[in-house]
């Protein structure tokens, strides 16, 4: 371009009245690193005249404007760029330059450990509605959690198991506040549910590891359940199931909801058509309702209000070597759950989210002849500021948490004995506060730093865990990210009973490291991720000198936090919703190599939950001209450890793989005009013999060996059968997509 | 559902009239460049006569110039959503594409509310993007948006009930709803019927103010008698 000329020209024309021809501009447009740019709009502002760049970023358009005008180009993601353009009825070719636009905080998503599940984002990984319909779940979060790499599957307790660490390890939030008891009351052997229904929420978010300090508690993993805010519509819910009864009703208003569900649950019947291992002397019932309330507050506010109440229990004799017939126990559980969050907007940027929820949770487990009665009650609040807007590239979220907790314990070693023969319980009172900023250095690198402080009165002790992810984006769509910190849990409950009185205790910690690679493109994800995670100071103790007796050892020097131990692996996950028509499926598999010295451990060990290879494949079809959505879901699991008193050493026993294929059906049909569900799940349909452990007696027989026997689930198949029917008077039932 | 749903698009796109029986009138409150409604009205025009994915890009890009000429005019920015809307109902680009031009669609739909554009317009419009967003993925998305569809085209009727373009896309709902579950044809005859009449009655505030739709209503309703004429005549 010849520049002198250029600038001549606009005083040429203005001082002629020449006519002036058509101008024609031409020209690419490119990046900053020389890239075409196709889209971008070229045109001369304040007129119509312009055009869009092609595929190779060229543009040319044509204008019978005269003068100097300014040439304008625009492009969503780049900087708008200003030149003035001369038009004098020659041809002029321009190269052009877009500057992108540096990183608004939010356009990168730190994806290192945490797999999120919502109906609001796009690019994630699991929905909600998979939750629903993932063949093996039966509906309960846990159980579709348990198809991501990371977990291992512990069939006898239905909990989540995450790298290497124990149930108690991941900690379950509900709108940003703990909960105290996530899964229903349950007795060892017998694998328990989440309490909560997956319909209540719209989002999960499951980090396998490297969370943020806005999540204390937990050394392995953290769930954040994020519940619906206002009902959509008013709607009543039917569901027949083969177990029970559940009745719901939403009421929806013009800024407010108000949500009730009942339902009533008996195995009996079951029980009595399909036969079942044990002797169930009371099949599992529980009846419970819930109300959710919301309220819409000025604008943007929120006030979310959720009780639940539940009555359950269950009596059985379950396989043991020392009794005949099988070893009786009976629990029985109330609870009663209470939360309430807010959340609005202030002034300057600011956000606020509280909340508080209470729990009161009551467990009377008779084994044998014993009676043990234990009641947990704790209140738990939490502020939260959040500044969005502190500046363009950086955040900043600062938070406080307070928790009172008590536990109460009463021992009868037999029913007619008038008095508790031991009470024990701790009072403990938690302060918590933690600063988080997310930081982008750039269109490709962002950081989240935060720290986290707790205080604990039963520890009498602080900690302080620093927290850092990093992620790196390389193109749109793929990542690298890592993450490092600290992350800090008190003993478990029954830990403290006795540990409490030793002022060494300490919290227990780990320390994770995590490096993942994930690309998300065209509704296929692959997702790559390493770890290692290292405990200290777990909490060991003596072990009994008769094992097998459930008074535990009151002996508060013994319990020490010298426990340690690591888990290291790879986490891998593929899922493609693309390449078959209507076929959706995700394959996960996890290697974790993990010891631990821990509880009674003598030695570093592998522990008994972990198995070292973990495989699960998930598939959904949706069948269009039959209205019927077909799940099944295989999981491997590879042997686990076990402690066999018969031969030397310490977990050094492996039970057979675990191998489960469950099969699911959801017909979609209508009722009177009422959307319906029909669904039959079935698992372990090739009713493999899974052995989950053994149990031995306590002391050896007379020819010096201990009998034992084989921990396996209650029956090798449970088959499930539910109409589920929704009467919406505004809406007509849509039978045309897959159900949720 | 997403084929019906892209045919109706179509429809809407290659059927509608232009706002070309309109003659351009400068309306008093605005000081756009003279030439800018004639411009504007002839690019309206292209939009409603075209059915091709590119086409339709590059005149919502001309719809962002408009823009750019009178800022203070919803008009441009409504029409760049229509035009953004239509054409990811007419392109086999991918869903994350779509959704991306959608993303952009809304955006320019959101500087037209802030405009203060006629909210039952904006509003039918809102709705149409989410059915747009619904097509990309039914299995996924139907259960989250086919109630924000009915909220938005509720909230439309609320503001004005003359709007006649209400009725065209509830009917379009109904159509393509199952006979036994409350849909099909005969169900969505009345709604089209309603929209006939509606579209009689309906005279655009301004001359340059949508007014598409009728064009494809007629289509409907001469299917409607073709469809009558085969059952005789057997």
């Amino acid at each position: 371009m010849n520049r002198p000329l250029l600038l001549a020209l606009p005083l040429l024309l203005a001082s002629t009245s020449v006519v002036v021809a058509q101008t024609t501009l031409s020209g690419t447009v490119r990046d900053a690193a020389g890239q075409p740019l196709p889209g971008a709009n070229v045109f001369l502002k304040t007129t119509f005249d312009g055009a869009t760049t092609d595929s190779l970023g060229r543009f040319r358009f044509s204008t019978r404007q005269t003068g100097t005008l300014p040439l304008l180009v625009t492009l969503l993601g780049y900087q708008p760029q200003e030149q003035p353009a001369v038009l004098d009825g020659q041809i002029h070719r321009l190269a052009l330059t877009l500057k992108e636009v540096r990183n608004q905080l939010g356009d990168v998503t730190i994806t290192a450990g945490s797999f999120e599940a919502s109906d609001e984002k796009r690019s994630t990984v699991l929905t909600t509605r998979d939750v629903q319909t993932t063949a093996g779940a039966l509906a309960d979060v846990s159980g579709a959690l348990n198809t991501l790499p990371g977990t291992s599957r512990v069939g006898e307790e239905g909990k989540l198991f995450v790298r290497g660490g124990a149930a108690g390890e991941t900690r379950q939030y509900l709108d940003g506040l703990p909960l105290q008891s996530p899964y229903n009351a349950s007795v060892a052997g017998v694998p328990s549910r989440g309490r909560f229904s997956p319909n209540l929420f719209k989002g999960t978010v499951f980090s396998t590891g490297g969370y943020s300090a806005e999540y204390g508690q937990a050394l392995s993993a953290v769930v954040g359940l994020n519940s619906y805010d206002l009902a959509p519509e008013t709607q009543t819910g039917i569901s027949l199931l083969s177990v029970g009864l559940s009745l719901s009703h939403q009421q929806r208003f013009e800024r407010s909801s108000v949500a009730m569900t009942g339902d009533y649950t008996n195995l009996q019947p079951y029980y009595r058509l399909v036969p079942q291992r044990w002797g169930w002397t009371t099949a599992p019932q529980s009846a419970g309702g819930s109300v959710a309330v919301r309220q819409r507050v000025g604008e943007l506010g929120m006030l979310k209000v959720y009780g639940a109440v539940t009555r359950s229990r269950f009596a059985l004799r379950q396989p043991d070597p020392a009794f005949d017939g099988g070893r009786p126990v009976a629990l029985g559980n109330n609870n009663e759950y209470l939360n309430a969050t807010f959340r609005s907007p202030l002034r300057r940027g600011w956000s606020l989210q509280t909340g508080l929820a209470g729990t009161r949770d009551e467990q009377e487990i008779r084994p044998d002849v014993q009676r043990v009665h234990e009641l947990e009650q704790s209140l738990v609040g939490r502020v939260v500021l959040t500044n969005d807007s502190a500046s363009t590239y950086w955040n900043l979220k600062l938070g406080a948490e307070g928790l009172a907790q008590r536990f109460r314990q009463q021992y009868q070693s037999n029913t007619e004995g008038a008095a508790p023969e031991l009470r024990s319980g701790f009072d403990e009172t938690r302060a918590a506060a933690f600063a988080e900023s997310d930081i982008a250095f750039s269109n490709k690198l962002v950081a989240r730093a935060g720290a986290r402080a707790e205080y604990s009165r039963v520890l009498g002790r602080w900690n302080a865990a620093p927290r850092l992810a990093l992620a790196y984006q390389f193109r749109e769509g793929s990542q690298l990210s890592g993450a490092w910190g600290y992350f800090y849990q008190t003993p478990a409950n029954d830990l403290l009973r006795f540990g409490q009185y030793n002022p060494a205790l300490r919290f227990e910690r780990a320390t994770h490291y995590l490096v993942s690679y994930q690309r998300v493109k065209n509704e296929r994800t692959l997702r790559l991720e390493a770890y290692y995670k290292d405990y200290a100071r777990l909490v060991r103790y003596a072990p009994l000198a008769l094992t097998g007796n459930v008074l535990l050892p009151f002996s508060p020097s013994s319990y020490q936090s010298t426990g340690q131990g690591y888990a290291r692996g790879v986490d891998l996950f593929w899922r493609d919703k693309k390449t078959v028509k209507g076929l959706d499926y995700w394959v996960s598999y996890g290697l974790v190599d993990t010891r631990r010295q821990q509880r009674q451990d003598p030695v570093l060990a592998v522990p008994t939950f972990a198995s070292r290879h973990n495989l699960s494949v998930v598939g959904k079809y949706w069948i269009q001209p039959l209205h019927t959505l077909l799940g099944a879901t295989y999981s491997y699991g590879s042997p686990r450890a076990y402690y066999d008193p018969n031969q030397p050493g310490y977990n050094q026993a492996r039970t057979p793989n675990y191998q489960d294929l469950s099969l699911n059906l959801s017909y979609v049909t209508s009722i009177r005009r009422n959307l319906t569900i029909v669904h039959v799940s079935c698992s372990n349909v090739l009713g493999r013999n899974n052995v989950f452990g053994y149990r031995y007696a306590a002391t050896p027989d007379a020819s010096g060996h201990y009998q034992g026997t084989a921990v396996t689930p209650a029956a090798p198949r449970m088959l499930f059968v539910g109409l589920l029917i929704s009467i919406n008077k505004k809406r007509p039932a849509d039978t045309e997509t897959a159900p949720e | 559902m997403k084929t019906s749903l892209l045919f109706f698009a179509l429809l809407a796109a290659s059927l509608t009239p232009a706002a070309a029986q309109t003659q351009p009138k400068t309306t008093a409150a605005q000081a756009a460049p003279a030439g800018y409604h004639d411009m504007l009205a002839a690019t309206i025009q292209d939009i409603m006569s075209t059915g091709d994915a590119v086409q339709l890009k590059e005149l919502a890009s001309k719809m962002e110039r408009a823009a750019a000429v009178a800022p203070q005019d919803w008009l441009p920015r409504y029409y760049q959503s229509y035009a953004l809307l239509i054409a990811t109902f007419q392109s086999k680009e991918d869903g994350d594409v779509k959704d991306k031009q959608l993303d952009q669609a809304e955006t320019a739909l959101q500087q037209a509310r802030k405009l203060g554009g006629d909210k039952s317009e904006l509003l039918v419009l809102q709705a149409y993007i989410y059915q747009a967003r619904l097509s990309i993925s039914p299995m996924m998305r139907s259960m989250q948006l086919s109630p924000k569809v009915n909220e938005a085209l509720a909230a439309a009727k609320e503001l004005n009930p003359g709007n006649p373009r209400i009725y065209l896309v509830q009917a379009n709902n109904l159509y393509f709803t199952p006979k036994m579950f409350g849909g099909g044809a005969e169900a969505a005859k009345p709604v089209y019927d309603e929209a006939k009449a509606r579209y009689a009655a309906f005279r655009p505030a301004t001359p340059l103010a949508p007014s598409w739709g009728e064009r494809q209503l007629m289509g409907r309703l001469k299917q409607y008698e073709t469809a009558a004429s085969t059952q005789a005549s057997k």
